[in-house]
């Protein structure tokens, strides 16, 4: 083996014990917030979780009780919330990124109404994530790819770009999609490829369920606060 | 990225493994779409397979279910994520089923209950089925393991299979804490060492 630096050895090693389980959970905690980071760290995360599931190979399967399928179907379906996939959220999102101004107007005015942002959001403070959430937000020919690490303690994006830049004069802008509202925009993204970016206080309590996603716009972002250029890549917020 | 993956297993030629690879990743794929029959299909093939990695893991019939029934409903809610991560369908799978269990073990521990030592599933070889799919990984990470000694190998198995902690490990070889952390951390320094070359 080639040499390697004890920092490297040591990450290979919270790696496994992080596969194992075998970390303390706040440790486990902050160690998937690098993995989420730190693509070196996510190697070797999926080399040994690819490897110990191997053991898992002399593990008799079991069948389970008639039931549980119908269980988790239940679950699941009677949750309409939930089911709102990826790809639907997208297709909406194409839908207001494609309309012409009129839609791209009434989608800026709901975003910024003072109404109809954060409800439940006043002074009381409301319930806030308080999980750490990441987002894989990618093209889908990688032609672009952004990993985000939502840190609740700071209510702040890590945003580290690992493929692609902004085309030639224009700009990538960041949007967050909760459900079915119009996009809000978090800000043009610096040439840096790390950089951190603080999500607007009435839009951390539902953070969890937001789609990320980036847009290329003119110079400075978009004129009209909603999306105006194609939508190069996105990607789900969740928990690790 | 998928048609990839399949052609570099076919290449290396095993067949079923690719079968149920492909599948599962197909499966997996109409998950994303919000496609309720690719649900029903992807737990007709795998849930006793996870059934089984959940009873290992916790040692106990209704607990295992409810770990089952939270590992689906993961499966579903998280599928978008699994292409981008890198790792085999079975393995994702695999994974979201172990640390669901492990998560529910370590949340009864701590409510007082004692892990049971009684074995209630049975530690058996590989299923006939299992072997045959058996990949190059398979093989090789049952060579690596058995350059280690029985003890620390026994370890290492414990914690990924039965979901032990450095305490419960330590208490099972009876050997202090500390000493149990030295031979665990050793042991996968010569486990990566043989899995690398």
């Amino acid at each position: 083996m080639s040499v390697e630096t004890k920092k490297e050895r040591d990450g290979a090693m919270h790696a496994a014990e992080y596969v194992l389980h075998l970390m303390p959970s706040a440790d486990r905690k902050d160690f998937e917030a690098t993995i989420a980071w730190d693509p070196e760290v996510r190697a070797e995360v999926t080399f040994w979780t690819e490897h110990f599931a191997s053991l898992a190979d002399e593990v008799a399967p079991v069948t389970p009780p008639a039931g549980l399928k119908r269980a988790i179907e239940g679950e699941l379906f009677a949750d309409v919330g939930h089911a709102s996939t990826l790809m639907s959220k997208l297709r909406l999102w194409q839908a207001a990124a494609i309309g012409m101004a009129a839609v791209a107007a009434a989608a800026a005015f709901m975003a910024f109404s003072p109404m109809l942002t954060a409800p439940g959001g006043g002074p009381g403070a409301p319930a806030v994530t308080a999980e750490i959430l990441t987002a894989d937000i990618a093209a889908s020919d990688a032609s672009l790819r952004v990993i985000a690490v939502y840190q609740p303690g700071i209510g702040a994006l890590k945003l580290n770009r690992t493929a692609g830049a902004a085309p030639s004069q224009r700009d990538l802008e960041l949007w967050a999609i909760i459900g079915d509202n119009a996009p809000v925009s978090l800000g043009v993204l610096p040439a840096d490829d790390q950089v951190v970016i603080a999500v607007p206080e009435n839009l951390r309590a539902d953070i969890a369920m937001a789609t990320l996603a980036i847009s290329e716009e003119p110079l400075g972002g978009s004129p009209t606060g909603a999306p105006t250029g194609a939508v190069l890549a996105a990607g789900a917020l969740a928990t690790f | 990225m998928y048609s990839q993956r399949l052609n570099i297993c076919e290449s290396w030629g095993f067949v079923l493994a690719v079968n149920t690879t492909a599948d599962i990743e197909n499966l997996l794929s109409r998950l994303t779409l919000g496609d309720r029959k690719a649900l029903s299909q992807l737990y007709d093939k795998t849930s006793a397979k996870l059934f089984g990695v959940c009873l290992r893991v916790l040692n106990d019939r209704a607990a295992a279910e409810d770990a089952l029934q939270d590992t689906f409903v993961k499966v579903w809610k998280r599928a978008d994520r699994y292409a981008a991560n890198g790792l085999s369908p079975m393995t994702w799978l695999i994974t979201i089923a172990r640390n669901t269990a492990i998560d529910s073990l370590r949340r009864r521990k701590t409510a007082g209950e004692d892990l049971s030592e009684a074995d209630a599933v049975p530690s058996a070889g590989p299923t006939p089925e299992a072997a045959a799919i058996a990949s190059s990984e398979a093989a090789r990470i049952g060579a690596c393991m058995d350059t280690l000694e029985p003890d620390r190998r026994a370890a290492v198995r414990g914690a990924y299979l039965e979901g032990y902690t450095y305490a419960d490990l330590a208490k099972a070889h009876d050997v202090p804490l500390n000493t149990m952390r030295t031979w665990l951390r050793r042991s996968l320094e010569k486990l990566r060492e043989c899995l690398s070359k």
